[in-house]
C-alpha cells in the first residue's frame, strides 16, 4: 500500500454529486462521492441495487444517458485533466488514446448484431495505419482475451458467439485503445458460473500483467473478494466505507457493509462445499 | 417409503432445430431422459448452467409443456390422464414461482386483489373470512398488511414483490412449490431473506419444494438432494452433502471450483494452489493432473 500511495492517483473523484430529477422530484443517486484508482491497482464499488454504484461509474466517465439533471457536481481527475468539465473532443481523445475504457454487463446490446467481429474490432483500431496492422492487433487483442481461435472468431457475427465470447470480445475491444484503465460495471453478471469464473480470472491476469487500472462495480463480495485491492461500499448514494479487501472482510467498520457481508456469507456458506470446492480444478 | 407427490420417468423434450432458410431441420434435446421423484417435505435442488434444460424440465413438471416422450406422475397418476378436475386439483397443489416477480405479477392489480382472487376462485375463504386470512398471508412472508396491501406491484421492491409472488403461491395450501430461480433477480442481502423464508415455509408447511438453480451457494444452503444437469442430461444426483461434498462427475467439480467465496484470503488460497498445481501439471506432465486441468469428457464443448 505504501509503495501504491506515494504515487499520484490515476483517477481521483471528489465530493461527487448526481442529483436527478424524476418526475418532479430530486434523487440524489450520487451525494458527495471521494475515490482514488491508483496505477494498476483494482478497485471495487459494491453496493445493492439503487445504491448509485452504477451511475457514479457513468458520470465519472462521462457517459450519463440521457436524463434530467438537477446537479452534478465535483470534479473527477484523471491524470490531471478534469473529466467533467472537458470538451466532448478532449473526452473523445482521452477514449482513444491511453485513457479508460468501459465494459458493461450485457455484451450482446453493446455489440452491432449486423457486422462481423472484425469489423467491429477494427473501428477502435482506426489510428493504426494499414488493414495487415489492424489484422495482427485484432488477433493480439483476441489472444489476450484468452480466445485462441482468433481467425474464425473475427469472421463471426455477434450471435454466432457464446455469452462467455461476447464479454471477452467486448473486454477486447475496450483494450483496443491501450487504456491505463477499465471501468466494468457488472461484467460477469450475465454469464453462468463457469465462465464466469474464467472471465475473473482473465481480469486478474490482464490487472496483473499489463498493470492495468481496474473500477469494477458489482454487487457480489464473492467477486470483490476475487478480484479488487481497495474496496468502496456505497449505500444511498453515498460511500459508507471503504478499506483494503482483507481488512473490509476481516472488520467492517460500518454497520451496511457488516450486514452485507452477513449476507454474503449466508449465501456463499462452505457447509458441504469447503475440502472439495479447494481441491477442483477449475476449466480454463 | 411413501408415494413421491411427483415422479417423472424417462422425460425427453426435443424442439425441432431450425436453419436459416428452412433447409432441413435437426432436431435438439433440450431434456434428454430424466427421471425425478420429489417427496413430501423434500427439497430437489436442480443445477445447471444456461443450454441445460433446467427450466425446460420445469415446465415439464408443473404440466405447462408437453414432453415429447415420458411420463409425469403426481401422487402415482400420469398427468396425461388428467380430466378438468384433475388438472384443476394440480394446479392448486403444484404452484410455480418464476424468477422474475415484477412479470408473474399482474401490474394493474393491488396486493389484495392478487392475493383475494385466488383465495376466493379456489373457494379457501369467503367475504367475512377474508382480509384476516390475507392479513395471515402477508404476515407469513414477512410483510405488514397495512402498509402493503393496497399497493400495486410497481411500488413494491424486488425482494417484496418475490414475498408476494410467494404468498400467492401458499395461499393455496400447495403440495409442492417448483421454483424456477426464485433468487437470481435480487439483491445479495434480499437473497439471504427470501431464503430464510423458503426454509421455514418448507419446513413449517412439509411442503414438497423443487428448486432450479444455477447457484450452488443456494443449493447447498436449502436443498436435501441435488440433480445436476448437463445439455439435458443429468450428470450426477444424490443427497447434497454428498453431491457437492464429494462430487463424482468432473463437470460438478467444475461447477464447484468456479463458485465464488466471499472471502479474500481464501481466494487467494485457492489461486495459489492453482498457480501451483498447474505449473507442477505443466513440469511433470503427470497424467492424473492433465486430466484434471483438461475439460470433462462430456459431449459437446464447455465454453
Amino acid at each position: 500500500m505504501s509503495a501504491l500511495s506515494a504515487r499520484s492517483p490515476l483517477l481521483s473523484a471528489r465530493d461527487v454529486k448526481v442529483h436527478l430529477r424524476v418526475h418532479g422530484r430530486v434523487v440524489k443517486a450520487v451525494d458527495g462521492v471521494d475515490l482514488d484508482v491508483y496505477p494498476g491497482q483494482c478497485v471495487g464499488i459494491v453496493g445493492e441495487s439503487g445504491s448509485g454504484k452504477s451511475t457514479l461509474g457513468r458520470a465519472m466517465t462521462r457517459l450519463l444517458p440521457n436524463v434530467e439533471l438537477a446537479e452534478l457536481s465535483g470534479s473527477v481527475s484523471f491524470c490531471g485533466d478534469d473529466v467533467l468539465a472537458m470538451a466532448p473532443e478532449a473526452m473523445r481523445e482521452l477514449r482513444r488514446h491511453r485513457g479508460f475504457s468501459m465494459v458493461f454487463q450485457d455484451p450482446l446490446s453493446y455489440l452491432n448484431p449486423t457486422l462481423r467481429i472484425d469489423r467491429q474490432l477494427a473501428e477502435a483500431l482506426r489510428h493504426l495505419p494499414d488493414r495487415r496492422a489492424v489484422q495482427q492487433k485484432s488477433e493480439d487483442l483476441l489472444r489476450q482475451v484468452g480466445l485462441d481461435d482468433t481467425a474464425r472468431i473475427l469472421r463471426l457475427y455477434p450471435h454466432e458467439l457464446s455469452g462467455g465470447m461476447r464479454q471477452r470480445v467486448m473486454i477486447a475491444m475496450a483494450l483496443a485503445p491501450d487504456p491505463q484503465m477499465l471501468v466494468a460495471d457488472e461484467p460477469t453478471t450475465a454469464l453462468d458460473a463457469t465462465v464466469q469464473y474464467q472471465v475473473i480470472q482473465m481480469l486478474r491476469r490482464l490487472n496483473n500483467e499489463r498493470n492495468l487500472a481496474m473500477l469494477i462495480i458489482t454487487h457480489d463480495l464473492g467477486m470483490v473478494a476475487e478480484l479488487c485491492d481497495q474496496v468502496y461500499v456505497m449505500h444511498g448514494g453515498k460511500i459508507v466505507e471503504t478499506a483494503d479487501v482483507f481488512t473490509l472482510f476481516d472488520a467492517p467498520q460500518n454497520d451496511y457493509t457488516a450486514s452485507l457481508l452477513a449476507a454474503a456469507r449466508r449465501l456463499h456458506q462452505t457447509k458441504a462445499l469447503g475440502s472439495a470446492a479447494m481441491a477442483a480444478q477449475p476449466l480454463t | 417409503m411413501s408415494i413421491p407427490i411427483l415422479s417423472a420417468r424417462s422425460i425427453v423434450k426435443s424442439f425441432a432445430g431450425r436453419s436459416w432458410f428452412g433447409g432441413a431441420a435437426s432436431a435438439k434435446r433440450a431434456v434428454d431422459d430424466i427421471d425425478l421423484d420429489v417427496n413430501e417435505g423434500e427439497t430437489l435442488a436442480i443445477v445447471g448452467e444456461s443450454g441445460s434444460g433446467k427450466s425446460t424440465l420445469a415446465r415439464i413438471l408443473l404440466g405447462l409443456t408437453k414432453p415429447s416422450s415420458g411420463e409425469v406422475a403426481y401422487y402415482g397418476h400420469s398427468i396425461d390422464a388428467f380430466t378438468a378436475l384433475d388438472w384443476s386439483m394440480f394446479r392448486k397443489a403444484v404452484q410455480p414461482i418464476f424468477q422474475d416477480p415484477a412479470s408473474s405479477l399482474n401490474p394493474r392489480m393491488r396486493v389484495h386483489t392478487t392475493l383475494s382472487n385466488v383465495l376466493l376462485r379456489r373457494r379457501l375463504a369467503t367475504r367475512d373470512t377474508l382480509d384476516p386470512m390475507i392479513t395471515d398471508l402477508l404476515s407469513s412472508v414477512g410483510l405488514d398488511a397495512a402498509q402493503f396491501h393496497d399497493r400495486y406491484p410497481h411500488q413494491l421492491s424486488g425482494g417484496q414483490q418475490q414475498r408476494i409472488a410467494i404468498a400467492r403461491a401458499m395461499a393455496v395450501r400447495p403440495r409442492l412449490i417448483i421454483a424456477d430461480e426464485p433468487l437470481s433477480s435480487l439483491d445479495m442481502s434480499v437473497q439471504a431473506q427470501i431464503l430464510d423464508l423458503l426454509v421455514s415455509l418448507k419446513s413449517n408447511r412439509n411442503l414438497g419444494l423443487v428448486l432450479i438453480s444455477h447457484d450452488l451457494n443456494v443449493v447447498d444452503a436449502i436443498s436435501d438432494r441435488v440433480i445436476v444437469m448437463y445439455l439435458g442430461k443429468i450428470i450426477e444426483a444424490g443427497p447434497t452433502r454428498q453431491v457437492l461434498g464429494n462430487p463424482a462427475s468432473d463437470y460438478t467439480r467444475s461447477l464447484l471450483a468456479a463458485k465464488l467465496v466471499a472471502d479474500p484470503h481464501l481466494a487467494r488460497e485457492r489461486r495459489l494452489a492453482m498457480d501451483a498445481a498447474a505449473a507442477s501439471a505443466a513440469k511433470s506432465d503427470h497424467p492424473e493432473l492433465q486430466s484434471r486441468t483438461s475439460k470433462p469428457d462430456l459431449p459437446g464443448a464447455l465454453q
